[in-house]
């Protein structure tokens, strides 16, 4: 932060506990029914499109994570996910690269 | 080199120069009037989020394609779904009949209900990369609600929609294929823009 190096906050062992966290998140969101329609537009489905999960919605307890932010595309026929982030929790930093080239990173929120 | 789609309120930039390989690979600015909603302001001059371009219009055009039916089970259904999600986001809102959250298909960038009520359009949005702006005038102004009348939104959205369909969506395309990005669904979009206009004009046809 500011040129210093900072310790971000660890929620996830390694990649596979990420990676059964998010198959987890998908399966119970696609399982939701509210959720479920938020795939479509009254029966057909959205082609480029993204939802916000809250995880106390869908019974998923993970310290520091409220929020996950799922993007979609409806190609051939199914639903790819594109990307996966949390979005909100006390785990999750927002930073913004300030000025490209002098600044650095500071932290935010 | 920035293009500008300008309705009388909604003004949307994008940069066609810079691509980044990711779900999100433009840099695009949405504005209504002076509100920013999507994109930041740094050092006096606007920056783009980054955004799929094609999700975005699409985001916009659902947005009048649920105001135009209200009565709609499944608008009403994602109505009150996304009416409680508002309230657990901190945004108060009011008397609309339809509220459907979006996050405008970009990148980390913002929380968005459109919102409407019989001749309103309300844009509640809480724009993340505005946070922290230094630029004066836009300092503490990255939550708020825009308000507009539901046929200035709808008429400003189809006018942007097409011309981005017309004389953009190849362009933007082509930078996609480019890159290695599997096409987009163009035709999709193209009807989807036809069933929103007809939807439009069957309910404010007589009027303009």
């Amino acid at each position: 932060m500011n040129g210093q190096a900072k310790q971000l906050p660890k929620v996830f062992r390694d990649e596979r506990e990420l990676r059964e966290f998010l198959d987890d998140v998908v399966k119970k969101t696609l399982e939701n029914s509210d959720y479920k329609k938020q795939f479509f537009k009254n029966g057909a489905p959205n082609k480029n499109f993204g939802i916000s999960v809250d995880l106390k919605k869908l019974g998923i307890n993970v310290d520091g994570i409220d929020v996950v932010r799922l993007e979609f595309k409806f190609e051939k026929g199914k639903f790819v996910l594109k990307t996966a982030y949390p979005k909100k929790g006390s785990a999750v930093w927002e930073y913004r690269y300030v000025n490209r080239y002098e600044r650095g990173w500071i932290r935010e929120g | 080199m920035w293009v500008t789609l300008k309705g009388k309120r909604l003004t949307v930039k994008i940069d066609l120069e810079r691509y980044i390989n990711t779900p999100y690979p433009f840099f695009l600015i949405f504005m209504i009037d002076e509100h920013l909603l999507l994109g930041a302001c740094w050092e006096g001059e606007f920056e783009g989020a980054n955004a799929d371009v094609y999700g975005f219009f699409e985001s916009l055009l659902t947005a009048c394609y649920y105001f135009l039916q209200p009565e709609h089970p499944h608008v009403q259904k994602i109505t009150k779904f996304d009416r409680e999600n508002a309230e657990r986001d901190g945004f108060e809102l009011r008397d609309e009949v339809v509220v459907y959250q979006t996050t405008l298909v970009a990148e980390a960038a913002g929380t968005y209900y459109f919102c409407s009520t019989r001749n309103l359009t309300r844009i509640y949005y809480e724009n993340d990369f505005l946070k922290f702006t230094d630029c004066p005038e836009y300092k503490g102004k990255h939550k708020g609600v825009v308000e507009l009348s539901l046929k200035e939104f709808i008429e400003d959205v189809l006018k942007i929609s097409r011309e981005y369909l017309e004389k953009y969506a190849p362009v933007i395309e082509k930078i996609r294929l480019e890159h290695g990005e599997e096409s987009d669904d163009y035709d999709f979009l193209q009807k989807f823009y036809r069933e929103v206009e007809e939807l439009y004009k069957k309910k404010f046809g007589s009027e303009s």
